[in-house]
């Protein structure tokens, strides 16, 4: 071979070397390990899991959920200074957590909608048909603890809004503390009747009846804000999956666990509730 | 060139596209972001920061350090399922940690002995010169809160042990969240004494004097553990910073804020002590 050849050859090899090692190193970025870290109030787990399924298998990203008390979850993040979404049980906490810092307020997305009902052991042994009944003498009521459990708290305007707090007091028996004790209540029989999201009633539809509240009487629907975290690392990657939360394949999921999907579903049940805005 | 010639040539830019790919994946990952999260007692602070920064800049590892009380944190890396070293200012908080699953309990290691003091005010105005002076009527005194701070335990293990409890009990008008604060009490003068560790006192010599209590009333030395957490992605890397806490590079700098690196130099204050195991 010829100098001039041999010149050439090693030129190539070198093109070779440089555009294989960036190539290596974009392989290397476009495997990289993606994760996220969402904190979800317990109001719904069921379908929110299946939905972080969902996301997972089609984009390979991981998702590390944590479902509870949304109080406890916003400690836990402002201490921990972690976390890529928060999506509490109501818009409560994502005021708190717009004032707190702890999210973008301009994120917010609500992913599903709730309304509030009566719910009874099975067979409606009590005869309960309004609000109303709750007052009578004898009857055995339990609510969430209104100061950490989201729909305590709305029981407790639902109640106040329709003056019958004072009479419906006496007879609250407990105060529970959380939306899944709040919905076992009547299935264990410990009370006749819990005021919940209308979706308790599906969580155990063998055990419970559900009894409407006449949509007059409702005057704010409740809500599953979500939002991202300022503590999040890859905002992008957080935002696709905020959007993936409000998509009509996600959407699709908490139809089947029977949560309203919009405003317009929920006020079917409370045409003339508000939507309760966020601060922030 | 031959035929011969060509194919050993395509055979050489095979070997070096391949050896450049997996060059570019190398390199990507040796440059990837390491990141460590350290969950620290707030009981040393100070010099704790200070071999953090030294870490990062001879490493370019980040390390995400958090400060509080002990139990928060505990509960806190529980919840979010994140940390990759816990270091309670207390035994106890380790034992809970290891019992709790959150931290591998053969990774313990001990950064800095820690010895209680009785501090006061700058000029002592209420002439406080024993842990029996603490009883008198009248004298404001101020432990951590015993639930969540490790000080605040000792504290109340300390008075029980020299059957001062239920005297002194009465005198403590605060029981502070964390033992920055509880600092911060004597300093403002907003209480007459507190107890707390010897090196609490070298926080602010300017404000406060420290009286020292008589070895045999110190049943037990303190200490600052810390652990490799089971949250971590990265066991080596968290190994890496542990190994770093305990060497003598940062066992000088916890000296220089007046900590005690060894068993030996906590023992020239309470040489009949024991040293409290660590369970789990």
């Amino acid at each position: 071979m010829n100098p001039k050849t041999i010149a050439i050859l090693i030129t190539i090899l070198a093109i070779t070397v440089y555009v294989s090692f960036e190539g290596g190193i974009y392989y290397a970025w476009l495997h990289r390990p993606r994760i996220l870290r969402v904190f979800f109030g317990a109001a719904a787990e069921v379908p929110e899991q299946e939905i972080v399924k969902l996301y997972e298998a089609e984009t390979g990203v991981r998702i590390e959920a944590t479902y509870g008390g949304s109080g406890t979850l916003l400690t836990s993040m402002m201490i921990a200074k972690v976390g890529d979404i928060y999506a509490p049980g109501s818009p409560d906490y994502m005021s708190s957590a717009n004032k707190k810092n702890v999210t973008y307020a301009d994120t917010v997305r609500i992913i599903a909608y709730l309304v509030p009902t009566i719910i009874v052991q099975k067979g409606n042994p009590m005869n309960i048909t309004s609000l109303e009944d709750l007052a009578r003498p004898g009857i055995k009521i339990g609510l969430g603890d209104p100061m950490s459990v989201c729909v305590g708290a709305y029981a407790v305007d639902l109640l106040k809004y329709n003056n019958l707090w004072e009479a419906v007091e006496p007879n609250v028996v407990v105060y529970v503390d959380s939306c899944s004790k709040v919905a076992s209540l009547p299935v264990l029989k410990s009370v006749d009747v819990v005021i919940g999201w209308h979706v308790f009633y599906n969580w155990n539809p063998n055990s419970t009846n559900i009894v409407w509240i006449m949509p007059d009487k409702i005057p704010k629907i409740a809500y599953i804000p979500a939002a991202i975290s300022k503590y999040t690392e890859d905002r992008e990657l957080a935002q696709q999956f905020i959007d993936y939360l409000v998509s009509d394949e996600a959407q699709a999921i908490f139809r089947e666990y029977n949560y309203f999907a919009t405003a317009e579903e929920a006020k079917q049940y409370a045409p003339n509730a508000i939507v309760e805005p966020i601060e922030g | 060139m031959r035929p011969k010639q060509v194919l050993i040539f395509l055979i050489l830019v095979g070997i070096t596209a391949y050896m450049g790919f997996e060059g570019g994946i190398y390199y990507s990952w040796s440059r990837r972001p390491r990141v460590l999260r350290v969950f620290f007692g707030a009981a040393a602070e100070v010099p704790e920061r200070e071999i953090i920064q030294l870490y990062e800049s001879r490493t370019g590892v980040r390390v995400e350090a958090t400060f509080g009380s002990s139990g928060s944190l505990l509960s806190s890396m529980k919840i979010t399922k994140v940390g990759d070293i816990y270091s309670p200012a207390s035994p106890d908080f380790m034992s809970r940690a290891n019992k709790d699953n959150v931290t591998y309990g053969d990774s313990v290691r001990i950064l800095a002995y820690l010895v209680p003091a009785i501090i006061v005010p700058k000029g002592n105005p209420k002439n406080i010169i024993s842990l029996e002076d603490l009883a008198i009527p009248g004298v404001k005194v101020a432990i951590g809160d015993p639930q969540t701070v490790a000080v605040g335990k000792y504290a109340v293990d300390l008075l029980k042990y020299n059957d001062l409890w239920e005297a002194v009990e009465r005198n403590i008008v605060v029981n502070a969240e964390s033992i920055t604060k509880l600092a911060s009490l004597v300093t403002i003068g907003s209480v007459d004494v507190i107890i707390g560790w010897q090196v609490v006192h070298y926080w602010n010599t300017n404000a406060s004097d420290i009286v020292y209590i008589s070895p045999e009333k110190i049943p037990m030395i303190s200490y600052i553990p810390a652990a490799i957490s089971k949250y971590t992605e990265d066991r080596e890397l968290a190994q890496d910073l542990l190994n770093y806490l305990v060497s003598d590079e940062s066992q000088a700098i916890f000296r220089e804020y007046n900590y005690f690196a060894t068993v030996e130099e906590a023992k020239q204050y309470a040489p009949n002590a024991e040293v409290e195991q660590i369970e789990g």
